[in-house]
């Protein structure tokens, strides 16, 4: 049906639309696989007992995919938090010094870094770590026949590859993104002393005043958004490898592009919301 | 689970939509047998493994198991189905991130409710009996293909299943493994359950052992060999 419609592609912007819905049609290939993913998995508590030899190979993986997004991810977005909290402290401590309200860096620190930076650098930064290597991983199995392998043995690639590695991926950027929160705002603390001196306890309870419960439920959904998309993605993107080693590659920045556009697009969104929720 | 048909009603398949491979065929495939399918390189046998495990989907027909067309089953239920088929490709197969004992071991522990003690002591019998245990801890990317082979075919035996569909078995295997595998076919067929067995083979005369049924797949179609011989005479 595609080549027949491509016959009466035109013009450019016929070329564009043709584009645009051929990529929706990926979009929601990719999130009926994920809902088939969620569903199997589900479906198999209906019979605990004689599923159980399932759900903790599932778990065992759930539990392996954690530590390699999370825990190996640890220490780049600790570093990554340190750095960021300090540069964005630095022009912030200053301005704000300037017209002698120093006191308010603890806002502007919860409004800028816990509300927007950590949910999107943390999400960056996971697409460049797991993101890569999951579309690879399951590329590679796709040309090495593993999938079709596993479908011959009755396993459901679906419940037992697909549900681990984005619950995995929520659980970890969650984790993960209050990490990035920590580390970035100790930094920040660290180099704004050198501008404005102010003790730790002024310096939290300036936090904790200006941090509300939508701020927390915000940068959580984004969170939850975020890994939804960029392991679905990247997943979907590996399993259209159909053959060659040589789309590997391909499918990988490919799947790196869609996760930077979709949570960029997902945090705009959900800030959006937020602050439009505040003023009403 | 007691398979009662196989058969194929009005199948086509191609990789191109213009070029079937085989096309519109009615078989009923023997069961109870060791039933050796064979054809020129070219001829398209290796698609009747594929075609079992879900791997690819034809373009027309059906593909009959127990008087249920296996693709309105959905794959959960084929996959109960999938459980009692072994399946020995040829080429790839085995998860590379895991050991040679647990590709044998990760049906066992998906599906059966054994102890890990049952499941290991299940996999050495069988590593065993091919001489490999001492490869057991390596993953498949360091291993020799004869030693990859051996695997592929040994996981098909670990369910105890009821069906086996084997492609090219004996290439890439020296002689003594090549008289275990001959060997376990008929031990599993005597003590293990094992009743319908198909080979996809080029031409391998140890096959011959097992007193095969043999089937051809030839201009598009699938044939029994003793019809062959009746085309040949008549034609």
């Amino acid at each position: 049906m595609m080549v027949q419609i491509r016959i009466y592609t035109q013009s450019k912007v016929d070329e564009v639309a043709l584009s645009f819905f051929e990529n929706a049609r990926f979009l929601h290939q990719t999130m009926y696989l994920t809902y088939l993913a969620f569903r199997n998995f589900s479906l198999l508590f209906v019979n605990p007992l004689e599923n159980r030899g399932k759900i903790i190979m599932i778990f065992k993986t759930l539990i392996m995919q954690i530590y390699f997004t999370a825990n190996q991810s640890f220490l780049l977005v600790s570093f990554i938090a340190l750095i960021t909290g300090s540069l964005a402290v630095l022009p912030i401590s200053t301005g704000l010094t300037l017209f002698g309200q120093a006191d308010l860096v603890g806002k502007i620190l919860i409004a800028v870094i816990s509300r927007e930076i950590a949910p999107l650098f943390t999400a960056f930064i996971i697409i460049a770590r797991s993101g890569t290597a999951i579309a690879s991983e399951l590329g590679n199995m796709q040309v090495n026949k593993e999938i079709d392998s596993l479908k011959s043995l009755g396993i459901d690639y679906t419940s037992f590859i697909i549900f681990p590695r984005i619950l995995s991926g929520i659980v970890s950027l969650i984790c993960l993104n209050y990490v990035f929160n920590l580390m970035s705002l100790g930094g920040a603390y660290v180099v704004s002393n050198f501008i404005h001196p102010f003790s730790f306890s002024s310096y939290l309870y300036s936090l904790a005043n200006y941090l509300k419960p939508i701020d927390i439920i915000t940068a959580f959904l984004k969170c939850i958004g975020s890994a939804f998309f960029i392991f679905s993605l990247s997943i979907s993107w590996g399993l259209s490898v159909k053959k060659s080693s040589h789309e590997v590659p391909q499918v990988t920045s490919r799947a790196v592009v869609w996760c930077l556009a979709t949570v960029m697009i997902w945090n705009l969104l959900m800030s959006l919301t937020s602050y439009f929720g505040s003023i009403a | 689970m007691k398979f009662e048909n196989l058969k194929f009603e009005n199948l086509s398949f191609g990789y191109i939509a213009d070029n079937p491979i085989i096309k519109n065929v009615d078989f009923n495939f023997p069961l109870g047998e060791i039933v050796w399918i064979r054809g020129s390189s070219t001829s398209g046998k290796s698609i009747f493994i594929r075609l079992m495990s879900g791997a690819i989907e034809p373009t027309a027909g059906k593909i009959i198991i127990n008087n249920q067309d296996i693709h309105e089953l959905g794959y959960l239920h084929y996959a109960s189905i999938l459980k009692h088929i072994g399946f020995g490709f040829d080429g790839t197969g085995l998860l590379v991130n895991q050991s040679l004992e647990n590709n044998l071991a990760l049906p066992l522990r998906y599906h059966s409710t054994w102890s890990e003690a049952e499941i290991q002591t299940w996999v050495h019998t069988l590593m065993d009996i091919f001489r490999v245990t001492h490869v057991k801890d390596q993953r498949p990317a360091f291993v020799t293909q004869s030693l990859y082979k051996t695997f592929l075919l040994l996981r098909a035996f670990v369910l105890k299943p009821e069906m086996m569909i084997f492609i090219n078995p004996l290439s890439s295997l020296d002689d003594s493994n090549r008289d275990s595998f001959i060997s376990l076919l008929e031990l599993f067929k005597k003590d293990y359950g094992l009743k319908h067995v198909f080979i996809i083979s080029d031409d391998e005369p140890q096959l011959e052992k097992l007193n095969p049924v043999k089937i051809w797949v030839q201009d598009k179609k699938i044939v029994r060999e003793d019809s062959r011989e009746e085309q040949r005479i008549t034609g």
